[in-house]
């Protein structure tokens, strides 16, 4: 018998960014960079993991929009033509650095073969249909994948419209049960977003669990009997699972975190910044500079990117293990401690983006590699474990009501909701509520006006994506964060005034709309009565 | 309550973030989370702690008027802000996606077979080019998001336990009749005022309104209560004329509660509650939240979570004596200075 459990989370979303009015579009490559350095690694990870019967568990949020995106035509082709162009790089470099910077062949060579690996396994073994890899998990009894919120949408400053709450959750429990073939019993609401009231949506949609910043717990009333470290009912019936500061610590911080270290890769060191343009101009489409993925230094330390060192794979390993082994360590005194003061298993939930591990911080698939096996054979005191596989072992919970929360910087909304991006929400909030009045106002609608209802539903649930208020406030892509806000919410506009006979519907039009934002092909705009 | 701090990873000093940034989470008790994205991002590091420019959170503040877009060309522009070096960082450049197929045609054979593919490879690749770009037919970027609905409404959002958000509309109409009944000159001696309400306690604020607000981050008390808004005008006689009231919200508490959880359910009980189980949270909430208000000096409703300020731990006779009178004691009432309008949003 463990002394306690672990039980890790990855959340893995990406906004729905689809554009074919263009043949290439800069933002695409989100997806395509995620599908290439994290989530294709990770499932390689798991692969090997489960070849090797290591048993592990893992709880991944698969997001709708990135579902969805995984299963789209016009994307998965483009992420073929990324790949190949990756690949050709990669064996250019090969060439290049031969030539002329022979410290690099062997990393160049390293690519071209890990880029060719990725390649096969996302078109061979998976066939370009990589939801199937996820589903291979889960049917083998490993993988919990849980559902999000249907864009992504921002909970808490919604619920002055029920109705936009109601419609991200239902849309999402529709979406995953006609994706994956089955109810999803688990969430994780956008960011975090919890506030008190917001379980009767997610009871409606046959949600069991969720989670919650661990100030959730902390400061809920009564204050739980066991901290963070159990899962609590709520008094609306559905069950949270808190984050473990300590384990989110190791990893997040940007101070003491392992992905610091200077062994690892280095970011912001890619040869689309670094190598001449115009032996670039293949790999560049637009002609301008991006991250391309390749990249040949190492943190090194607290110095300038111009002195940044070489980077050494076969260090940067070693340091995986190594950190993998300490992380082990760290959570078998912390569950042994737990069980001591709180006389029960204690869960240690610990909840990452899943980008973190690959894009992010290149090593964290090898990181979490050594981590399942170490914590598999090495060792007795702390087994992984998912919320529902813990709820058997330890099913007796506390009553009580956390307050608002989020996992933002501030605990709340500060990240969503500033002088920076609080404009948004007069719009979307009259968008949700023009479409509850559609939803009522069509009993009986013509085929047109169904899709058109239909559409307006889309173009709001994408306009609600809380990534945009994200990008506005951490200021990145700022300007096409407030194109998708614009866009959507202008298609929404000009179905709305068709459909209240302010304006005439044009087929053409509509059928661009459906073109384009064409996520939840079954969406029903009834929802939203 | 947190404050987030950018602290880029060691050896990355003074470099550009990226989409999504890790905040500090040491000590603290905010999520670091990193997302990822393609491109550098153009932010400068200290951007993120909340005291910085880009999120100052000063009492009182207007929020920012609503965006207007103006109308672009028509190729949308795609944001490439650059990574800066650390010595010079570059600015952000903003390069119209151009409506071309890539460098060169890869529909069919090409003349440089990318390594790796044979030709059957590549012949298959090409059925995801697109041949033929569709005209586009709606122009999303002549889109002007509306200054006003035209209606007389007002939504309070909370931000954290102690801010609020407050937006709302005027209906021209009922500003225009107004304006007839009164007279011109007394209209023009009228406010657009801001009312913020206690309704659990009594007692309410007014923030007189500069022209053209639409918004307002109205400061909470440090305990938990409830706040309703009303939009009106002040009328020279001093008369507040109520044109739209909002929603009630309460705010979150804050602080371990003092009561340690009793009841318990196990994981099959929690699946058969019924459904509206919890639904009563809301008006728990509200009941639950008592204490004196901030603008009136009204005994303490019994025990509570987060007595009211200056009560600290004393009873509830003590309470009553700490409790400093209506106006003088920092809170919602006081704080509520205009200026700092964004105009950033207008176009």
């Amino acid at each position: 018998m463990p002394a306690g459990y672990w039980c890790p989370v990855l959340h893995a979303h990406l906004p729905y960014v689809r554009h074919p009015e263009y043949p290439e579009f800069l933002e695409e490559d989100w997806f395509f960079e995620a599908l290439t350095e994290t989530y294709v690694p990770i499932i390689r990870v798991l692969d090997g993991l489960l070849q090797d019967g290591v048993d592990y568990r893992l709880t991944m949020t698969l997001s709708p929009p990135l579902l969805s995106m995984m299963q789209d035509d016009l994307l998965v082709g483009r992420y073929h033509r990324y790949l190949d162009r990756l690949v050709d790089l990669a064996h250019r470099e090969i060439e290049r650095t031969q030539a002329h910077d022979a410290r690099f062949t062997d990393l160049a060579r390293f690519y071209a073969h890990e880029l060719a690996d990725v390649r096969r396994i996302f078109r061979e073994t998976y066939g370009s249909d990589f939801v199937r890899a996820f589903r291979k998990h889960r049917d083998a009894g490993k993988l919990e994948i849980i559902t999000c919120g249907a864009t992504h949408g921002f909970l808490p400053l919604m619920d002055t419209v029920p109705q936009a709450v109601r419609a991200q959750v239902l849309v999402a429990v529709q979406h995953y049960k006609r994706v994956l073939g089955r109810d999803p019993s688990g969430i994780w609401l956008p960011e975090c977003g919890y506030y008190p009231g917001v379980e009767q949506f997610l009871r409606e949609g046959g949600i069991r669990f969720g989670f919650l910043e661990s100030l959730g717990l902390t400061d809920a009333h009564p204050r739980p009997r066991f901290g963070v470290h159990a899962p609590i009912a709520t008094p609306g019936g559905i069950i949270f699972l808190a984050r473990d500061m300590e384990s989110s610590r190791q990893v997040w911080s940007s101070e003491s975190g392992y992905p610091g270290d200077v062994d690892y890769r280095e970011f912001y060191k890619d040869v689309g910044w670094e190598l001449p343009m115009e032996y670039l101009k293949d790999f560049l489409p637009d002609g301008i500079r991006k991250n391309l993925g390749l990249k040949y230094y190492r943190v090194t330390g607290k110095v300038g990117l111009g002195d940044k060192q070489p980077y050494v794979r076969a260090w940067a390993l070693e340091k995986a293990a190594s950190h993998a082994g300490d992380f082990l360590l760290n959570r078998q005194k912390q569950v042994e401690h737990l069980a001591g003061k709180l006389g029960r298993r204690p869960v240690v939930v610990s909840p990452y983006d899943a980008e973190l591990f690959g894009h992010w911080w290149f090593e964290g698939p090898d990181f979490l590699n050594f981590l399942f096996r170490k914590m598999h054979f090495d060792q007795d005191a702390v087994k992984p474990t998912t919320p529902l596989e813990y709820l058997e072992q330890e099913p007796e919970l506390d009553v009580v009501q956390p307050p608002y929360c989020t996992w933002g910087a501030d605990g709340y909304a500060e990240v969503w909701l500033n002088p920076g991006n609080d404009w948004i929400y007069p719009h979307l909030l009259v968008a949700a509520e023009r479409m509850v009045e559609l939803a009522r106002r069509y009993e009986h609608p013509d085929d047109r006006e169904r899709r058109a209802l239909h559409q307006a539903a889309r173009e709001l649930l994408l306009a609600q994506a809380s990534d945009w208020a994200f990008i506005m406030k951490t200021n990145t892509t700022v300007e096409y964060a407030k194109k998708k806000t614009r866009d959507h919410i202008a298609r929404f506009d000009y179905l709305y005034r068709a459909l209240t006979h302010h304006c005439m519907l044009e087929e053409p039009i509509l059928r661009e709309f459906e073109g384009r934002d064409n996520i939840f092909p079954e969406l029903d705009y009834r929802v939203y009565r | 309550m947190i404050r987030a701090t950018l602290f880029p990873l060691p050896g990355a000093e003074g470099f550009p973030i990226l989409r999504r940034m890790a905040e500090k989470i040491d000590g603290g008790k905010g999520g670091a989370r990193v997302r990822v994205s393609a491109g550098g991002a153009s932010k400068p590091k200290a951007g993120m702690a909340r005291s910085s420019a880009s999120g100052k959170v000063v009492r009182g503040k207007p929020a920012a008027k609503a965006k207007a877009a103006s109308p672009k060309k028509a190729a949308p522009k795609v944001a490439r802000p650059r990574a800066g070096a650390a010595a010079t960082p570059k600015t952000a450049s903003v390069a119209p996606a151009r409506r071309t197929t890539m460098g060169r045609s890869r529909a069919g054979l090409s003349e440089t077979r990318p390594a790796g593919l044979n030709e059957e490879d590549q012949i298959r690749s090409a059925k995801y080019l697109p041949r033929d770009l569709p005209p586009r037919l709606f122009e999303e970027e002549r889109f002007l998001f509306p200054e006003s609905y035209g209606v007389n409404r007002i939504r309070l959002l909370v931000k954290d336990p102690e801010w609020l958000f407050v937006h709302w509309d005027v209906d021209p109409g009922s500003v225009e009749s107004l304006r007839k009944a009164l007279g011109e000159r007394a209209m023009a001696l009228s406010r657009m005022t801001l009312r913020v309400v206690d309704p659990t306690n009594g007692g309410s604020s007014d923030i007189l309104l500069p022209p053209g607000a639409r918004g307002w981050y109205i400061r909470a008390d440090v305990a938990r209560r409830s706040y309703k808004a009303e939009l009106g005008v002040t009328l020279p006689s001093g008369e507040f004329r109520r044109l739209a009231e909002s929603n009630l919200v309460v705010t979150p508490r804050v602080g371990p509660s003092r009561d340690r959880a009793s009841r318990r359910i196990t994981f099959g009980q929690a699946a058969r509650l019924p459904k509206e189980a919890g639904l009563g949270q809301r008006d728990e909430e509200l009941r639950s939240v008592s204490g004196a208000g901030p603008w009136q000096g009204s005994s303490v409703d019994g025990a509570v979570e987060g007595t009211a300020p200056g009560a600290a731990a004393a009873g509830v006779a003590d309470a009553k004596a700490a409790r400093p009178a209506k106006g003088s004691r920092p809170g919602a009432s006081d704080s509520f200075r205009p200026g700092g309008a964004s105009d950033v949003y207008r176009r």
